[in-house]
């Protein structure tokens, strides 16, 4: 085939774009694929200087270059940013080649332009996004660090792990409890976690392995001395969808807390007895005289004696709840929980109050529930709330007038409730009732005795064993105390 | 029926009181012993019926005094009721642990102690 033909149809046919210019610039000739490129016709190109394509946007170093290299070598390759005739900006990589006449004068330029529009649009998005991976990777490493600061600036000694049972997080504090470095304690399974923590702690049970959303709390003591105490709280790791991500180990230094609450409840020991042992004597001779160990006594003397020994009673009592108070605020109040009829409770309370219901002219009315479910109650807790009640309930009804006692149950409790007819508590005063040395500000409340602790040790009790207490009252309509234990509930037989 | 009773009571008052109360009320025989020390030595050398035992006292509290009572074969088998100010359950429990027949909480009532150690030495099988 003749060799110009043969040019003359890659010419035409080239994908690439071609450009012809003479020695100054201006174009002469363009192949259809330059036409496309650019969106300019090829008769509205011709005649004109190629710097009319320029977007601004190639720095002018690259057209230094380019004539350098032309100039000198004939040939020069690179990339230049032109405007398409709508104005939008394409990415061309050129080629240009210098054409010498017979003479040695430049006859013509010619350039091959190939569109790498699509390239460079790639190009810069993925330079985006690895900017972007960037950022986001300094931001994680930032709030890693972030978190591990925050993680050793707090006085708990923390560790997390992952559903696998490997170590995930750690502070400084946890290297430091279970006396391992940082690279050890990371990735480190939960066996050989709790192998540590063994070492660490006397008893046995330490990092407890826990599934699902279980929480556990327990104290420690270290094996070395001086002994440190350590509150051991284990709980689930939940993500967003509340799914278990993992599980959290925190222990918290609390040896002198231990120490204080010790030192507390050994005060309480001691002010009971101090208080106490006084009392025994008061109260014994009080109780001999009246019981006749010196003889028949005087009326007058008799009378006084009653006195004195009434109001040894009220001190009694009045040490008993100030310590029991105490007990409950240095959170030392026991609890022995196993399953207690309430009939049979009531019933030990009302007697115990019999006496005293006479002696005021009140009748107990018990409602008796025969197959109530047993609570899961300390008996002589619930009878120290059951009595506290009913001798309210009994030293503010009038003469003649009943006090009811009913039980129930409701889903999981049972409950027993305490109703009086006497003048009722104001509205405004209700929320107040179970305030410690609160006393309802009326006539018949002034004239009662009372120290004004027996509601708030009731409200402690029952809440130590997970239930809950409460008034409704309308003045002159009574007052009703109710309140709720856990039941033992029978076991479900699979079906 | 009249017992030997070994009262173990650092507090002199409360000792007049226990002696005045079970002597006035059940007629019983009253021997005091102001330490834990002074009560091992009388209790083995008087072998007593019952012993009323304090648990707050000065250099050997109730429960080591107890622990020795028990230890010892010549006062192992005499009832023990503990007479304590220390009222928490953790201690009653302490004291029936120790192998005591009951746990009696101050201020108590001089003319019914008598009648409540009688039911603890019954319940205990000791009648």
């Amino acid at each position: 085939m003749d060799f110009t033909r043969l040019l003359r149809e890659v010419y035409w046919n080239s994908l690439d774009g071609i450009l012809i210019t003479d020695a100054s610039t201006s174009i002469t000739d363009v192949n259809p694929a330059y036409e496309r490129m650019t969106g300019y016709r090829r008769h509205e190109m011709i005649g004109r200087k190629t710097n009319f394509m320029k977007s601004g946007l190639t720095p002018s170093e690259t057209y230094q270059e380019m004539w350098d290299h032309l100039n000198r070598q004939g040939k020069w390759v690179g990339e230049v940013i032109n405007r398409r005739k709508d104005g939008s900006l394409w990415h061309s990589y050129l080629s240009i080649t210098r054409v010498l006449d017979d003479r040695g004068q430049v006859a013509a330029y010619v350039g091959i332009a190939r569109d790498i529009t699509p390239r460079k649009l790639l190009e810069e998005e993925l330079h985006e996004r690895l900017r972007e991976l960037e950022v986001a990777r300094d931001r994680a490493d930032t709030a890693a660090r972030l978190l591990q600061a925050m993680l050793d600036s707090v006085n708990e000694a923390i560790i997390m792990v992952d559903n696998r049972g490997n170590c995930v997080v750690a502070n400084h504090l946890a290297c430091e409890l279970l006396g391992l470095d940082m690279a050890s304690l990371r990735n480190c399974s939960l066996g050989k976690l709790r192998r540590a923590a063994s070492r660490i702690f006397r008893e046995g049970g330490a990092m407890p392995v826990l599934s699902g959303r279980r929480t556990s709390s327990q104290l420690l003591e270290t094996r070395q001395e001086p002994r440190r105490v350590f509150q051991e709280f284990s709980a689930p790791v939940l993500d967003e969808a509340q799914d278990v991500i993992g599980r959290l180990y925190i222990y918290r230094d609390c040896t002198l807390e231990a120490e204080l609450a010790r030192a507390n409840a050994e005060q309480i020991a001691t002010v009971s007895h101090e208080l106490r042992t006084p009392m025994t004597s008061v109260r014994g001779a009080l109780g001999l005289l009246l019981g006749g160990i010196a003889g028949d006594l005087p009326e007058e003397a008799r009378r006084l004696l009653e006195i004195a020994q009434h109001n040894a009673d009220r001190l009694i009592r009045l040490i008993n709840d100030i310590l029991d108070i105490s007990r409950i605020e240095a959170g030392k109040l026991e609890i022995h929980r196993e399953p207690l009829s309430l009939s049979e409770a009531v019933q030990r309370a009302v007697a115990e109050l019999d006496t005293f219901a006479s002696q005021h002219g009140v009748r107990v009315n018990m409602e008796l529930a025969a197959d109530l479910p047993a609570a899961m109650a300390d008996a002589d807790r619930v009878e120290q709330v059951l009595v506290n009640l009913l001798s309210n309930a009994i030293k503010f009804s009038g003469r003649g007038s009943t006090v009811t006692v009913s039980m129930g149950v409701d889903g999981p409790h049972v409950w027993v409730r305490v109703a009086d007819q006497g003048p009722g508590i104001p509205e405004d005063q209700l929320y107040r009732i179970f305030e410690k040395f609160y006393r309802v500000n009326s006539g018949a409340a002034r004239k009662a005795p009372g120290t004004g602790l027996g509601l708030a040790i009731c409200k402690a009790i029952v809440e130590a064993h997970g239930g809950r207490i409460w008034v409704e009252s309308e003045v002159g309509k009574g007052a009703a105390f109710t309140f709720t234990l856990p039941a033992v509930l029978p076991v479900q037989e699979p079906a | 029926m009249p017992r030997r009773v070994l009262l173990i009571e650092d507090d002199p008052d409360i000792q007049k009181m226990v002696m005045l109360s079970l002597k006035f009320k059940g007629g019983h025989e009253v021997s005091v012993a102001s330490s834990g020390q002074e009560g091992l030595e009388k209790a083995a050398a008087e072998h007593p019926d019952l012993i009323l035992l304090d648990v707050m006292m000065p250099e050997m509290d109730g429960y080591e005094t107890c622990r020795r009572l028990k230890e010892q074969s010549s006062t192992r088998d005499i009832p023990v009721v503990f007479l304590s100010a220390r009222a928490q359950q953790s201690e009653i429990q302490k004291g029936k642990e120790l192998g005591a027949i009951g746990y009696l909480v101050k201020p108590f009532d001089p003319m019914t102690l008598s009648d409540q150690l009688e039911a603890l030495l019954k319940s205990a099988g000791n009648k």
